[in-house]
């Protein structure tokens, strides 16, 4: 393992997330937004909108709010972000931390499958779209990639259920992993699937799994154009290469050269399966509000349209911190395939 | 000194083949075997006519509600004699083609003037962010300085961020008006042209059309935006079809969710969600018709990329 490379970079990342979080820390409050109006409601006397005003701290001068998120003025306003407190949501009270442990693991279930089902179709597909560049196959898998990778999947999400659901009655409604009545398996991970099997209930992992099915299935389409055209194109490009050429000129089984072909065409495509990944942890919020299923996206998206700063400032730093750890994982991987990038 | 003609013969550098020529009867030939970026270069024409004249088009206000309530378009075996009906002038009122929401608004109207801000947003947003991030990657790449690094990394951070929950921050925050949501796309996008024109211009700057441009006297700023801009170009401007497609995604996909355009403004992505609950119920007409009508626009913009793209690389 490259670790000083891995050092280097968990430092940038480091700076990258404070920089960020001071950044979105101010954008909003210079952006014309009126959080105390939203709460007060209209005719709230002056006196009330002050009382709010000064109970979210934002009669404190700006650096002072600043501090105050930090965690440098604990003694006084309580723990802060250095104390490891995101603070406490202006919608529910709760802390945002508790809340972003519900929602998150509900979308990395649906953005994990939906990739796992993206990538088993798009390997394959791609490949075969490489062999023949010209050929009648290649031409169709051109196309496919290209419409998938230019859909709304909201609306996918909702043909689909219009089919699936109310034509044909094949998928239970669209309203969250488990339906209402059903009692969720004891909660580790909070991600469904892995805690019904983890209690070894059986029928909830088949009822999560049956409501996952046409989410899953929505994101994967979508997801396969790039993957698909990212495979293809670097598969074609490695086939053309000089070492394959060598390879070939020098008699090595077909089966050798498709793996060479594979591990030099493949490192990008995990690049841009990483680079996926981590808009998906905001991006998937299409998909969850069409199919109910209360994920990280969803949160955000209520707590940006009530002006809840503390839940989106949480919300910000978690998915950054993600998608940083992701892209880091992805350079790893990299680098221990390929040498050369650790230097 | 800049009365110096440099000859045409040492644009390319020694090594390189010259690009053949864009001629009148190589495009015409392009266009007549490439049937795909025909019907690419169609919808888009479509849709940028709809952006501007839309709202004349449209036989109906796109705001204002009809007495009739939730009609479901014709059915197709009688869209002919509707059709002649419509040419000929008989019809006392224009017919709901796609039939009416919930409110009585015509849909067909609506689909037809929301180009104006789908469209409008993405061409626009497009527009900013190629302009910005052209001339930033050409400093970035040409002057490679302390300010040009700075450039890249601040870029580079930009985009390791949520840009979905981003987005959805900036154009709340600031009113959801038509206007935000343009210079936050154009904010998120610029990066990737910047990244583009900049490892395009890193290629060029050692090229002996370069040199030569320096050795006849020409100022470095001359020289970056004269003779290495418009050589490093082709990728950003491939791009920028995609970028408009993405956008009109977007934007759709913001006003879906409540976080865009406000209603009752047509727009593809809140006709959708407003028609969202009837599909359950069975009325599928108010979402499917501006669902199809972002698919197919954006396939449009996608094609014109892509073929683009699949010929450049070879």
């Amino acid at each position: 393992m490259p670790w000083r490379y891995i050092l280097r970079r968990l430092g940038i990342a480091v700076v990258q997330l404070t920089v960020i979080s001071v950044a979105v820390f101010f954008l909003m409050r210079a952006l014309p937004s009126d959080p105390v109006g939203h709460l007060v409601g209209f005719n709230a006397s002056p006196q009330a909108i002050a009382h709010v005003r000064h109970l979210l701290h934002l009669d404190e001068p700006v650096l002072t709010q600043l501090a105050i998120y930090l965690g440098f003025e604990s003694a006084r306003f309580g723990p802060g972000l250095i104390q490891g407190n995101l603070g406490a949501s202006w919608n529910s009270g709760a802390p945002v931390a508790e809340e972003i442990r519900t929602y998150l693991p509900i979308t990395l279930e649906l953005i994990t499958y939906s990739f796992l089902v993206a990538v088993v179709i798009a390997v394959p597909v791609g490949l075969i779209g490489a062999l023949r560049p010209r050929g009648t196959v290649s031409r169709a898998v051109f196309l496919y990639s290209l419409f998938a990778g230019a859909q709304p999947e909201f609306w996918w999400g909702l043909t689909f259920i219009f089919f699936f659901y109310v034509k044909w009655g094949l998928v239970p409604a669209p309203l969250g992993i488990l339906s209402p009545f059903s009692p969720a398996p004891p909660r580790v991970t909070g991600m469904v699937t892995v805690d019904s099997l983890l209690a070894g209930n059986l029928g909830s992992f088949v009822e999560a799994a049956h409501h996952l099915a046409l989410p899953v299935l929505t994101l994967a389409f979508v997801l396969s154009g790039p993957i698909i055209k990212m495979v293809r194109q670097n598969v074609e490009k490695a086939l053309q290469s000089d070492y394959i050429m060598y390879a070939r000129s020098c008699g090595l089984p077909q089966r050798r050269i498709a793996t060479y072909t594979l591990k030099n065409s493949l490192a990008p495509c995990l690049t841009l399966i990483g680079i996926l990944y981590a808009y998906m942890l905001g991006g998937a919020v299409l998909v969850e509000q069409v199919f109910s299923l209360g994920g990280l996206g969803q949160y955000a998206v209520r707590s940006i349209l009530s002006f809840d700063y503390p839940a989106i400032q949480g919300v910000v730093l978690v998915t950054t911190t993600g998608s940083l750890l992701i892209l880091l994982a992805i350079d790893v991987v990299h680098s221990l395939i390929d040498p050369r990038i650790a230097q | 000194m800049s009365s110096i003609v440099i000859p045409q013969s040492t644009e390319q550098g020694p090594s390189a083949a010259p690009p053949a020529r864009v001629t009148r009867r190589r495009v015409a030939r392009f266009l007549r075997q490439n049937w795909l970026f025909d019907i690419g270069l169609v919808i888009v024409s479509i849709s940028l006519v709809l952006a501007v004249f839309g709202p004349v088009i449209a036989p109906y206000d796109p705001q204002l509600p009809t007495p009739e309530v939730s009609a479901p378009p014709p059915s197709l075996a009688s869209v002919p004699g509707l059709i002649v009906e419509t040419v000929l002038g008989r019809r006392e009122h224009p017919v709901h083609w796609f039939g009416t929401e919930l409110t009585g608004l015509d849909i067909f109207s609506r689909v037809l003037v929301a180009p104006r801000v789908d469209v409008v947003v993405g061409v626009a947003a497009t527009a900013i962010s190629f302009v910005l991030g052209t001339l930033l990657g050409l400093l970035a790449g040409f002057f490679r300085t302390r300010s040009a690094e700075t450039i890249i990394r601040v870029s580079d951070t930009f985009q390791s961020f949520p840009i979905f929950i981003l987005a959805m921050i900036l154009v709340v925050l600031t009113g959801r008006n038509v206007i935000d949501i343009v210079l936050t796309l154009a904010a998120l996008y610029t990066p990737i042209y910047l990244r583009l024109t900049c490892s395009q211009v890193v290629s060029q700057v050692g090229r002996t059309y370069v040199e030569a441009a320096r050795a006849v006297g020409n100022r470095e700023l001359v020289i970056a935006l004269k003779h290495v801009l418009p050589n490093s170009l082709t990728p950003a401007l491939i791009q920028a079809s995609v970028t408009i497609g993405w956008a009109i995604l977007f934007t759709a996909g913001l006003t879906f969710l409540g976080a865009g355009v406000r209603p009752p403004t047509p727009e593809w992505g809140g006709m959708i969600a407003s028609g969202a609950n009837l599909l359950i119920l069975g009325e599928w007409w108010p979402s499917v018709f501006p669902g199809l009508a972002i698919s197919i626009t954006v396939v449009g913009y996608a094609i014109i990329g892509n073929v683009l793209e699949a010929r450049y690389r070879q």
